[in-house]
């Protein structure tokens, strides 16, 4: 039986959707059957940042409503044969919580890893993607807002009985983290209480499409760190103010700035 | 003040706000625990009792509770 997690925020635009591509094909790098659920069926974005628009037919609706089997929908990452993805293109479907659930549970029959890509806010699509899942990511920035929010959501997660979270910061800037100007993460496990599985590097590759991000990069590196963490629940984050510190640092601070 | 610091100590208070003040029905829950508890040993004088909750600068909190009893129980 696969694990099942829900990437969730509170807060919109923090990179639940880019953490759960990039989380997912770093994970099939590992040698892991993963299958990606778009349950942001408003948003849907999933399939667009993976770069499989083109070839969707059916999708997640058409499933719960029994217009398609699961098998027609799910589209092959053509790169990594291990990574699916169970799109939503319906914006206006209905798509039912229990019916919901019953998909990701026959997904995690045949797969190690269902991560499920939450809508933002705590609304009625944030109760469905949860409800299926039993664990949880809370991608936030480190910021004030972003926090605040991940604290509400991780403490409606565990009214909701997901009791094994975890925090994935993301957008973290080393050289500001280095210079005092932004929270590190051990900042924010002092103020939120919460393990952090994943540290992920402010970078430009991020926004390129289609997820995967050039080996050998921070952010790569980064990425990888999680799906370790993620994998045996405990391990390394990436430290991104590595590069900034001594004197070597503070000269490519300064060059940041300028 | 770095701006990380001065941007945690605003969070610390935010949160515990969001946490626990914010929500009127555990403060509520707690004052009445609170009087249950130390009515085994006091004569309570229950509307003078208070909950108090300050954030300390490691990240931790100091709670203060403070009541007035009429009389101490034997
Ligand atoms: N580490 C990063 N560095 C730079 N840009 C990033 C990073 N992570 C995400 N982004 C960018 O931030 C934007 C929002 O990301 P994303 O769509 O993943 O957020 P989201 O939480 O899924 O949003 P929504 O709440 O709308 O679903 C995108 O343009 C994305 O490319
Ligand atoms: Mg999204």
């Amino acid at each position: 039986m696969g694990r099942c997690i829900v990437i969730t925020s509170g807060k919109g635009g923090v990179g639940k959707t880019t953490v759960t591509a990039s989380l997912g094909l770093a994970l099939a790098t590992l040698g892991k059957r993963v299958v990606l659920v778009d349950a942001d069926v408003t948003l849907n974005n999933l399939d667009l940042v993976l770069g499989l628009e083109a070839a969707v037919t059916y999708d997640l609706y058409d499933v719960t409503m029994g217009t398609c089997r699961l098998k027609q929908a799910l589209l092959t990452y053509p790169d990594y044969p291990s990574l699916k993805l169970l799109p939503s293109v319906h914006p206006l479907g209905e798509v039912d919580k229990t019916a919901f659930r019953e998909v990701v549970e026959e997904l995690a029959q045949t797969q190690d890893f269902v991560l499920i890509d939450c809508p933002a806010g705590v609304d009625d699509g944030f109760v469905r993607a949860v409800s299926a899942a039993s664990e949880a990511l809370v991608v936030t920035t480190p910021t004030a807002t972003a926090l605040r929010d991940a604290d509400k959501t991780l403490g409606y997660l565990d009214a909701l009985r997901v009791s094994k979270t975890a925090l994935v910061v993301n957008r973290v800037r080393g050289d500001l983290v280095a210079s005092g100007e932004m929270l590190s993460v051990d900042d924010i496990i002092k103020l939120l209480h919460v393990r952090v599985a994943g540290c992920i590097p402010e970078d430009d590759v991020a926004l390129s499409m289609c997820g995967a991000t050039p080996v050998g990069t921070a952010h790569h590196q980064a990425v990888n760190l999680l799906a370790r963490y993620v994998i045996e629940g405990k391990g390394k984050v990436y430290d991104p103010t590595y590069i900034y510190r001594g004197p070597l640092g503070s000269l490519r601070r300064w060059l940041k700035k300028a | 003040m770095k701006k990380a610091q001065w941007t945690a100590e605003r969070l610390q208070n935010v949160l515990m706000q969001d946490r626990f003040l914010q929500g009127a029905d555990s403060m509520a829950m707690l004052r009445s625990d609170l009087a249950n508890l130390l009515g085994d040993y006091f004569d309570l004088n229950r509307s003078s009792l208070s909950v108090t909750v300050n954030p300390v600068k490691d990240g931790s909190y100091r709670v203060t509770i403070e009541a007035t009893a009429v009389r101490v129980y034997r």
